[in-house]
């Protein structure tokens, strides 16, 4: 066997961590709709508000830290830092789809549209943009050192999109609300409502992050049991090549 | 001053104008379905993928235990 690890079952903790997030999806789901009163100009549809930064805020950290895992992984190759690497990336994935496809809702009823290419708005297509293409390298790439560097090197540009995408409102305007950063939320029912809802979207990013990084170390193992395979089947046809013929 | 104003266009007439309604209710329900929907199908998605690998990694395993060279 490799030095890759395989999981042939669900541990105590993460069983525990699905509990826990679940609870905590509860609760945010009776603060939406139970605690947090309809916005006064927008009414209820504000309340795609909780689901669409809260997946933002997921996005933003599991974008940034794989970036961050990616670099560290081209200076130093490290295949557990590779496989958390590719897990932030597609659980990063995920919820920048979310946020593409809450948003434009709630954008039809607040702007009169679904769609603007406001700096916020266009950076954030473009950090899925790179995500979908770290994907698609490392997916359609032979195993190999190429196609990791090549990924890793891509990925290292979601950091910087990120970032740009936290600033971009004050930076260069557009038709976003700044609504966290320019004040925040004044009523005391919306705060608990969006906080409990943010704790609820981490702990589904860490569950989904967790359960994709033991796919990435099975993929690893896979990829090592082949080759481990090849190299045996290679040495037994030179040793039948070498064997006199009787 | 008078030219100017006169060559304005007229104030249009807005009586017939009516906002188009937007189901906020629709919107807020779609919202928090495709959410979930992606979060299952996401979820689901893993499950299937480290079903598979596991089984190509016992198999593989096995291939490996099977024909180990003396």
């Amino acid at each position: 066997m490799t030095g890759a690890v395989t999981h042939s079952r669900t541990p105590t903790t993460l069983l525990a961590a699905v509990a826990g997030v679940t609870a905590l999806w509860l609760a945010a789901l009776y603060a939406i709709v139970l605690v947090a009163q309809p916005d006064a100009i927008l009414g209820i549809v504000q309340k795609v508000f909780y689901v669409h930064v809260a997946a933002a805020f997921a996005m933003l950290i599991c974008l940034s830290a794989g970036s961050v895992a990616s670099l560290v992984d081209l200076l130093q190759p490290n295949d557990r830092i590779d496989a958390a690497a590719r897990a932030l990336v597609d659980t990063g994935v995920l919820f920048a789809l979310a946020v593409l496809t809450t948003g434009p809702l709630w954008a039809r009823k607040s702007w009169g549209m679904w769609w603007t290419w406001e700096p916020r708005l266009t950076l954030t297509l473009l950090v899925l943009l790179i995500a979908v293409g770290v994907l698609a390298v490392r997916t359609l790439a032979p195993p190999g050192p190429a196609g990791r560097r090549v990924g890793a090197a891509l990925a290292t540009l979601a950091a910087p999109t990120a970032y740009l995408i936290h600033v971009a409102v004050q930076r260069w305007g557009g038709t976003h609300p700044q609504v966290i950063q320019g004040g925040g939320i004044q009523s005391p029912g919306m705060r608990l409502a969006f906080w409990v809802t943010v704790a609820a979207m981490l702990g589904l990013a860490a569950v989904v992050t967790t359960l994709r990084y033991r796919v990435a170390r099975l993929e690893d193992a896979v990829v090592a049991l082949r080759l481990d395979l090849s190299a045996r089947d290679l040495r037994r046809a030179r040793t039948a090549a070498r064997e006199p013929v009787s | 001053m008078n030219e100017i104003a006169s060559t304005a266009p007229p104030p249009r007439d807005l009586s017939a104008y009516k906002e188009e309604p937007v189901p906020g209710g629709a919107l807020l329900v779609v919202a928090y379905a495709v959410v979930w929907v992606l979060v299952f199908v996401w979820i689901a998605r893993l499950a299937l993928r480290q079903t598979r690998l596991e089984r190509e990694v016992h198999a593989l395993s096995d291939r490996v235990d099977g024909g180990a060279e003396p």
